[in-house]
Parts: C-alpha cells; sequence; structure tokens
C-alpha cells in the first residue's frame, strides 16, 4: 500500500483471499458496472457481515432441535430463493466436502437454490461460510437472489415447497423489492484519540475546562477529570452522530435504502448497509468517493461489496419439524 | 617536621604551625579542634617522648579490615605489612586489638624491636544526650568507660543512638626493653589523646546528628508544603504554633491584602477557633465538618477536619493538629448524583406511567399494534398482533404466512426513506382461517444520528367499519323509501280529499250573503278552515308532483319573479328586500317546485318580521374541491324572531311550526323534500331575536 493515503480505501471483491489491493477502478468480473477511478472495494471474505453472524447464531439455536446428525438421511441445504419458472443448476459447489449439485426446488414460479446434505447443523467455519457465500454469488450473478442465513436446512423437498407455498406472496413481494439491487458496506472509523486532542484543543467548552484542570496546583482534580471525561465523551457522541448524518445525507440520492446496523469496536463511528439499483452503481461510487475525500483528513472508509442484499431480505425460512 | 598521612596528603585541614610544635603536649592536643587533627599530632608528641617510629591502624567496620590511619617515620612498606582483616585472630596485633588492653607484641620485621599497641575507643563519663533523653543507661560512651564488662570491637555502636564509634590501635615501636617509665609516660599521653578524641568525637557527633535534623526538618517541610489538605498545629491555648502553605492560605494574611481578604481570613479563624474548641473537649481524635471561605474566589469550600491531640514527651497535653480535608468536589459530587438519582427516579416515573399509560392504549386501541427495532424485528406485540404473528407455534403455515408478509413489509418500510407508510396488507387468522385486509400504517422513531431505532405498525381492520358504513346507506334508503311512500300517500289523500274540497268551497261560496246575521261568525270560520284545509291538501299535493319535468332555468330570474310575486305582501308588512345576484350557470330544475321553495322561505321570513326588517338574497357559484362539480348556492337571511333552538334541529320534520295554529308545519318539510328531490342540500342557522340564514345548495349540471 501506499504510505500516502488514498481517500477512501476501497478494495476489489476478491473471491479466495482477503487481500487488500491498491489496484484502483478494476473489479474482478464480479459486476460488470464501471467503476470510477480512485475507488476500490474490498470484499474481504474472512469478515462476516455482524447481521450474517448474527443470522448463523439465530439459525443455529433454531436448527437446534433437529438431531444434528443423521447419517444415510438427505436433507435440503437453503442458499436462497429465487425468481425462476423452469429448474436450474449451478454447478457441483454444493456445502459440505461432497461437491454435491446445486439445484433447484420450485413452487410456481419462484424457487428454493438448495443442495442435498447428510449434515443438519453446519459449523460457521470459514469453509463453510465461504461454500455457503460462494454458491450465494454465483446465483446473484444471473438472478435477483433473497439470501438465506447460514446454515438453513430443510428434511425434504416437500417441505421446502410447503414454505415456499405458505409464504409465496411474501416471497414475490421481496423478489419484486429486490429486482436489479446491490448491497454495498460501508464502515467508517476515526481515530478516538486525535479526536480527543483535537476536542481539548478545538471545542471551546473542553478546551477552558482543560486549561483549568492543568491549573488546580495540588487540589483534587478527581471530579473535574470525571467532568472533563463526561463533556468528551458527549462531544464525542455529538462530532461522531453529525458526521453520520452528513454521510447518510451524502449518500441518499443514489441509492434505495439503508441501513445502520450497530458499530463494532472503539473506533468504528458507522457500520452501514446500502441497497443501490444496478445501474445506479457508478453514481453511489462517486457518491461514495466524494463524501470519503471531503473528511479525508478525519476519517476512514471502508467500503466493501457488491453483496447479496443480507441486510435488507428479512424473510426467515422456518423448518418444517416433520413428523 | 612535617606529618605525612599515609596516601601522602598532608594530614588535617589545620596545617600545625611551628609556634604549636613547641607547646606542651598537653595543649597541643587541647588545640585540635577536629578528631582527624588528634592522631598527628598524638604521634609526634609520641616521637618527642623519643620512640622511633609509630603509627595509628584502624578497624574499617564496612570492609573488615585493618587499616593504617597515621603514620610517623614508617615508610609505605613498612605500614603495609600490618594491613590485615579484623578476624585476623592468629595476628597477635589483631588479639591485642580486640582484647582492648594495652600490651606488647614482637616486631616480626624488625628484629630487636618490640610494639607497644594501646587500643583506644570512644569512652566518657557521661552518658550522650540521646541516651538521656531516653533515660537509657545503656549509652556506648559510658559504657566503654565504665569498662563494667569488655565490649568487642564488633559492639561499638551504641545501642541507644545507634552511633557507630571508632575504633583504633596505637602502635610504637619501642626498644626490647623499654623502661617502664617511658611506658607508663607513653600510656597517659595516649589515654589523654583519647580522652580529647572521644570529646572532639562527641561534638562531631552531635554536629552530625544536627545537620540531619536539618535536613529531616527541610523535608518534612516540604512534605507540608506540597500538602493539598490545610495542617495546622496549635497549643493547648489554641494558638496556632505552625501550620502549612495550604492552610496559610485560609487563616494567614498575606502581605498585600485588600478588605475583602482580611474579612475572609478573619471569618476563617473564627470559624475554625470555634470548631477547635468543640472538637477539643472531646479529646480524643474527632472529625467534623467545617466551612472556610476562600479568601481569594469568595466560594464556601467544605472541610472535613481531623482534629488529633498532641501530647510531649513527658505525655502531657501540648496542643492539636488538625488536618482539613477538602471535600467540596466530593460535596459537589454528592449533590450531582443524589440530583441524578432523583433525576433517574422521576424519570423512571415518568417511564413507567408512560409505558403503563401505553400499554393501556395498546391493549384498548383494538388494533393488532407491531413494534419492531433497528433490525425489523419484532420487539412489542399487542395482544392481537400476538395472535397473527405469535410465537406460539412456529410451524403453524398461517402464522409463517402472516410472519413472512409483515417481515417483507417492515423491512421494505424499515430500510426505506420514507418516514410513514401504508400499505394494505392481507393476514389470516390463524384459528378462524379467514383472511382479512389490514391497512397498514407505520411510522418511524429516530435516534440522534437520524437513523431508524423503531418502526410503530398499526394494523387496522376496516371490516366492521365498512359494516357500518353499509348499515348507514341501508337506512338511508329505507328513509328514502318510507318518505317516498308517505308523500305518494300523502297525494292519494290529497288527489281524493282535493275533489269534495272543491265542492265544499263552492257550497260556502254559493252560501255567502245568505246566512243569518247571528250565524256569520261561524260561517266566517267554516270559510276560513276550509280555506285552511284547502291549502294543506294543496302543498301535499305539490310535494309529489314530481312527474313535472325539468329544464334548465335561470336561479336568479327565478327567484327575481318569485320576490315580484309576494312584492306587495313585502311591502305590507314593511320588510325591505336587498338582493345580490351572482354570475350562475343554468340549473336544471322544476321551476314550479323551485318556486314553492323561495314562495315558503320568503313568506316564513315576513311571518317572522311581524314589525318590519331586511330579507337578504344571495346567489353564488360554489367550485367543488376536485374542480368538476359545483354548486349553486342561495342564502336567504332575514331579521326576524329566530327559531327557538330546541326545534330549529326539527324545523325540516312535518308539522314543526313558529307560528302556532296559523302554520301547518308542513313548509320547510316540502321545502327540504323538494332540494333533496333535487339532489341538493338545505341547512338552517338562527338565533332567536336575531334572524335566521337558510343555505340551499343545488348541484350544478353541466349541459
Amino acid at each position: 500500500m501506499s504510505p500516502k493515503k488514498q481517500p477512501p480505501k476501497k478494495v476489489n471483491k476478491s473471491r479466495e483471499t482477503a487481500v487488500l489491493e491498491a489496484v484502483p477502478s478494476r473489479k474482478t468480473g464480479k459486476t460488470a458496472a464501471p467503476t470510477p477511478t480512485p475507488a476500490i472495494r474490498s470484499n474481504n471474505k474472512l469478515e462476516l457481515t455482524p447481521r450474517s453472524a448474527e443470522q448463523m447464531s439465530r439459525s443455529g439455536s433454531a436448527a437446534s432441535p433437529v438431531a444434528a446428525r443423521e447419517e444415510g438421511v438427505e436433507g435440503r441445504y437453503v442458499y436462497g430463493i429465487i425468481q425462476a419458472s423452469q429448474p436450474k443448476t449451478f454447478g457441483k459447489t454444493g456445502i459440505g466436502s461432497a461437491g454435491e449439485n446445486v439445484y433447484t426446488v420450485h413452487h410456481g414460479d419462484v424457487a428454493a437454490v438448495v443442495s442435498k446434505t447428510s449434515v443438519f447443523i453446519f459449523d460457521p467455519t470459514r469453509e463453510n461460510a465461504l461454500a455457503h457465500e460462494h454458491v450465494i454469488e454465483t446465483v446473484m450473478t444471473t438472478n435477483t437472489i433473497i439470501p438465506m442465513s447460514f446454515g438453513t436446512v430443510f428434511r425434504t423437498e416437500d417441505d421446502i415447497k410447503e414454505v415456499l407455498k405458505s409464504i409465496y406472496p411474501s416471497l414475490k413481494d421481496v423478489l419484486k423489492q429486490m429486482q436489479n439491487k446491490l448491497e454495498f458496506g460501508l464502515k467508517v472509523t476515526w481515530d478516538r484519540d486525535r479526536v480527543i486532542e483535537e476536542l481539548k484543543r478545538d471545542h471551546e467548552e473542553i478546551h477552558r475546562f482543560h486549561q483549568e484542570l492543568t491549573k488546580k496546583h495540588l487540589q483534587s482534580t478527581y471530579f473535574a477529570r470525571m467532568q472533563l471525561g463526561r463533556m468528551i465523551e458527549k462531544a464525542l457522541a455529538e462530532r461522531s452522530a453529525d458526521y453520520v448524518r452528513e454521510i447518510y445525507d451524502a449518500l441518499r440520492a443514489t441509492c434505495v435504502a439503508s441501513r445502520d446496523n450497530k458499530v463494532i469496536g472503539d473506533k468504528m463511528i458507522m457500520n452501514a448497509a446500502f441497497l443501490i439499483n444496478r445501474d445506479k452503481e457508478g453514481d453511489f461510487d462517486a457518491a461514495v468517493n466524494k463524501v470519503a475525500q471531503k473528511f479525508s483528513d478525519r476519517l476512514n472508509f471502508k467500503y466493501t461489496g457488491p453483496w447479496p442484499p443480507y441486510n435488507f431480505v428479512n424473510i426467515r425460512l422456518k423448518l418444517e419439524r416433520a413428523t | 617536621m612535617r606529618l605525612k598521612t599515609i596516601d601522602g596528603t598532608e594530614g588535617g585541614n589545620v596545617p600545625l604551625r611551628e609556634a604549636d610544635a613547641q607547646l606542651p603536649s598537653t595543649l597541643r592536643l587541647l588545640n585540635a579542634e577536629r578528631s582527624y587533627d588528634i592522631f598527628p599530632i598524638l604521634l609526634e608528641e609520641i616521637v618527642k617522648l623519643g620512640f622511633a617510629r609509630a603509627f595509628v591502624v584502624t578497624a574499617d567496620f564496612e570492609t573488615g579490615e585493618i587499616v593504617p590511619a597515621a603514620a610517623i617515620k614508617c615508610s609505605e612498606s613498612y605500614l603495609q605489612k600490618f594491613r590485615t582483616s579484623l578476624y585476623a585472630t592468629d595476628n597477635p596485633l589483631v588479639t591485642t586489638f580486640h582484647s582492648l588492653k594495652p600490651g606488647f607484641v614482637s616486631n616480626s620485621g624488625t628484629p630487636g624491636r618490640n610494639l607497644f599497641c594501646y587500643p583506644v575507643i570512644y569512652k566518657s563519663r557521661n552518658m550522650c544526650w540521646e541516651a538521656e533523653q531516653a533515660r537509657r543507661t545503656e549509652c556506648l560512651a559510658t559504657a566503654n568507660f565504665r569498662e563494667a564488662r569488655k565490649l568487642s570491637l564488633e559492639e561499638q555502636v551504641c545501642r541507644t543512638c545507634e552511633m557507630r564509634a571508632y575504633a583504633s590501635l596505637v602502635v610504637v615501636e619501642t626498644p626490647k626493653k623499654p623502661a617502664a617509665k617511658s611506658i607508663l609516660e607513653l600510656e597517659s599521653l595516649i589515654a589523654l589523646a583519647n580522652r580529647y578524641l572521644s570529646r572532639l568525637f562527641k561534638v562531631e557527633h552531635y554536629y552530625n546528628r544536627m545537620r540531619d535534623m536539618d535536613q529531616t526538618i527541610d523535608q518534612m517541610n516540604t512534605v507540608m508544603a506540597s500538602m493539598a489538605d490545610p495542617v495546622i498545629l496549635t497549643d493547648t491555648h489554641h494558638q496556632v504554633v505552625m501550620q502549612n502553605q495550604a492552610a496559610g492560605r485560609f487563616f494567614k494574611l498575606p502581605e498585600e491584602t485588600t478588605e475583602g481578604l482580611v474579612r475572609a481570613v478573619e471569618l476563617n479563624n473564627m470559624l475554625f477557633s470555634a470548631a477547635l474548641s468543640s472538637m477539643a473537649i472531646a479529646g480524643v481524635e474527632t472529625h467534623r465538618d467545617l466551612t472556610l471561605v476562600d479568601p481569594i474566589e469568595g466560594e464556601e469550600l467544605l472541610f472535613e477536619a481531623v482534629c488529633v491531640p498532641s501530647y510531649t514527651r513527658e505525655r502531657l497535653p501540648a496542643g492539636m493538629v488538625t488536618v482539613m480535608r477538602d471535600v467540596t468536589d466530593l460535596r459537589r459530587a454528592d449533590m450531582e448524583l443524589q440530583a441524578n438519582y432523583e433525576k433517574l427516579r422521576s424519570a423512571e416515573d415518568v417511564v413507567r406511567q408512560d409505558r403503563d399509560r401505553l400499554n393501556l392504549i395498546i391493549e384498548n386501541v383494538g388494533d393488532p399494534i407491531v413494534v419492531c427495532d433497528r433490525d425489523a424485528q419484532p420487539i412489542l406485540l399487542d395482544p392481537l398482533a400476538q395472535a397473527l404473528f405469535g410465537p406460539e407455534d412456529e410451524t403453524d403455515p398461517v402464522r409463517v404466512a402472516n410472519q413472512a408478509v409483515l417481515d417483507a413489509y417492515v423491512s421494505n418500510f424499515t430500510y426505506s426513506f420514507e418516514e410513514t407508510f401504508t400499505q394494505a396488507l392481507k393476514f389470516t387468522d390463524p384459528t378462524s382461517h379467514q383472511e382479512t385486509e389490514y391497512d397498514a400504517r407505520s411510522g418511524k422513531i429516530y435516534d440522534e444520528r437520524g437513523q431508524v431505532t423503531f418502526t410503530v405498525t398499526v394494523l387496522r381492520d376496516w371490516t366492521p367499519i365498512r359494516k357500518l358504513e353499509q348499515l348507514k346507506v341501508e337506512r338511508r334508503m329505507l328513509e328514502i323509501e318510507k318518505f317516498a311512500s308517505a308523500g305518494r300517500l300523502a297525494a292519494t289523500i290529497a288527489h281524493e280529499v282535493n275533489n269534495p274540497m272543491e265542492a265544499i268551497k263552492n257550497s260556502i261560496y254559493l252560501l255567502t250573503g245568505k246566512v243569518k246575521p247571528e250565524a256569520e261568525p261561524v260561517y266566517e270560520i267554516l270559510k276560513a278552515e276550509t280555506e285552511r284545509v284547502a291549502r294543506i291538501v294543496r302543498q301535499m299535493l305539490g310535494l309529489y308532483r314530481n312527474q313535472q319535468s325539468v329544464k334548465p332555468v335561470d336561479m336568479n330570474t327565478l327567484i327575481e319573479d318569485t320576490l315580484l310575486l309576494l312584492q306587495r305582501q313585502l311591502q305590507r308588512s314593511n320588510v325591505e328586500v336587498k338582493t345580490d345576484y351572482g354570475k350562475l350557470p343554468a340549473a336544471v330544475v322544476s321551476s314550479d317546485q323551485l318556486h314553492q321553495v323561495f314562495s315558503n322561505l320568503i313568506i316564513n321570513a315576513k311571518d317572522s318580521m311581524a314589525n318590519g326588517g331586511k330579507l337578504y338574497v344571495r346567489t353564488r357559484q360554489v367550485t367543488g374541491s376536485d374542480g368538476l362539480h359545483g354548486w349553486i348556492r342561495v342564502l336567504l337571511a332575514d331579521t326576524g324572531s329566530g327559531i327557538p333552538p330546541n326545534i330549529v334541529n326539527t324545523v325540516f320534520e312535518p308539522f314543526v311550526t313558529t307560528k302556532g295554529e296559523k302554520g301547518t308545519g308542513l313548509g320547510l318539510w316540502i321545502v327540504k323534500g323538494i332540494i333533496g328531490n333535487h339532489g341538493g342540500k338545505i341547512s338552517v342557522r338562527s338565533s332567536v331575536g336575531k334572524g335566521t340564514v337558510f343555505k340551499i345548495d343545488l348541484p350544478m349540471v353541466r349541459l
């Protein structure tokens, strides 16, 4: 990486590795849309979005009543739902080590993308997570997919059809909403300590208080330091809220929807997902670059995608517990 | 003759003057002011006594060696021979040293010569100050002096003050058989020198002690000064003996002073004395709150004063030590804590009340309500929503389908940029399996980052309201039907009554002038009442005569015609008519019926103005909100007696009248019927004593 700070650290989505590439304006064939220059997106495969991690745990617990491993019994692992009337296959890339064929199970014009499995509960290992995402991404290149959370396993194809039938109108509704949409992630971090130093210098009230505190020769400063701490905490929250609001405002025009996920760690101030119309991808890239450029001296932007719309699809397929 | 120390430097700081050398030995030793001057003088005096050479070795307790300390007429190599360990007990020199008794040792280095060894240690008849202070008898000086028991060299440390004393050995080379007298002389000289040495050593010991104490005092002062807590030492009369810098800030007047400062310091002193007196009574360690004034800032500061009595060595009360801790911050923090706690409690109270109220509302709203978080996950379902989506049975296909519909809707709304959402959603009742269309209305709650934190969705089931609407329409239809049949009945009756009525009227007419004069009043009644019945019948007929064809007319002309017809009556009643005609499109109406409407209303107005008044007529075209439909509006206002409020709502019902026997009570009923038949509306506003306004709206018909 160049030591010189490039506005948004954007890295191409590369399939097998988490290597951050510094090559601008090139994508590794995931999407055909042109990307404006300094932008590089990353799609760090090692990193699970908090959403998918959450989904994993949720689906894990939902599936727990089913026997963990029933040898010889076949289940169906569901990757997602697409709109399709005719059977399709997506190669022998199914989850698990057997290289099962990935195919579709239909109800009318909606279909579940599945592969056979003898395992009912998958550990969220890197290998399994990659296999799950790999299938979804393959499907995504040609179809609009409602991605299922990791670890959704049904006993029989009839069970799947039953569920597809029962929630058919909702699936159609969501498929329509997700038509030609892509998801992008944007994480914004800051150097908290630097901002605190800045606040001590520039924030009128904090600056004054800090000066007074340093003048308190030999007197107890415990209370004052606590107060200062609270003041700084508050100012930090305000400042970060201001930044976040401004970033959202800057991107709103070019996206369809946004989702504000909880931040992770001390330095992150924004952890968002955006739903973009396929034809607006370039505009969105430009908007991200512009806002990243604007805050380049104080905020770090980590921009990833395109992803399947994990963050915008909330349909949970319930396991049918056949007797 | 110069005296040299071992290392060749000049011995002592005070050079021995030639004149001194001539003095008797006693005086020379007395002249020495420093302990280190004693040995050189002693050695010189020994040589003067006629001994060839002499030297002093001293015990170095740190290295455990015996090292030469001073010498006269001794070569370096000669002296080196006597360098040995303190523990070399086979060395006769060391043995003599340890015995602390003078004696002869054969000189192995110089045959034919003996060595006279005389150990010198710190001794004094009087005990040191420390031992005296501590009332102890274990003083090294006196112990050595008394020689009550032999102290070993290692024990040359005072048990009271831990001072390490000197221990040296004066060694004099003597002939093999020295004269006893010369040895006696030598012994007394060395003993004398040691007395002087002990005295000087004692002085120097005290001097060092003073220096150490000074240092300790300095350190204590630094500690006191750097203490932010005021510390004050007072005597038994509460007079300040000592105070640190922090205390001085409150209780001492600086050189440059102001009135306010003086007042503050005086106040502080007063407060402190009062506190001290009350604490002194307790006698033991006491704590007390004490408020002082900051002399610079003028602020009140809260201190916690801790007071400890101090005692002299004799355990007599010496005064008090008061340490004051500034607890202003603590108190402020405590107050803040208290305030926050109160705030929290009242906020909790408000929240609880709000929650209870909200729960009550939610429970009684009668519509399913769903609250979802930022992840579009339901976090609150009211009992009705619970029934639709509740998680009781995760595999119930109806609930799963309902949840899917809700999930799709809520996530679409949550992540969209819309502030509110309205959509029709179909849910199936899990028990009755009946599908119902709900009107979903959603709103958002935002956080300080402008991001969605919660969404609230209310599902309104319109079925009961639609049913109610249906019922209303049906009832209205029924009323119209009833009205129509009543009208038909009335018309039939009127028609049937009309013919005999005409005959009666004609008969009465024919009787005119043929009635006996006494029957004349009865005849008049008969005539008037018959007229009245005829009028009622006519009006009834007019109401139902709607078979008459409608055609476009100008409403303004129609009103003008009616007014013209009634002009004389109005003039007679002294009613002034004011008209304000707006530009109107043609109205498609039955002109006869409208004629009747206006004449009824105008006559009513005239009747209400027995003493005259004004009648205003205004027509306007009113455009509907959609811009397509419109109304022709006619306003008729009088300044008459008005309609009493108890009947104003019923004036359009049959047989309601303000005219008593004079009126039939059918006029306005008929008016309303006609307007209604034309698809119009009529309303009335009236104020008793002021007048009445009738407003008629007739639909505009585009031709």
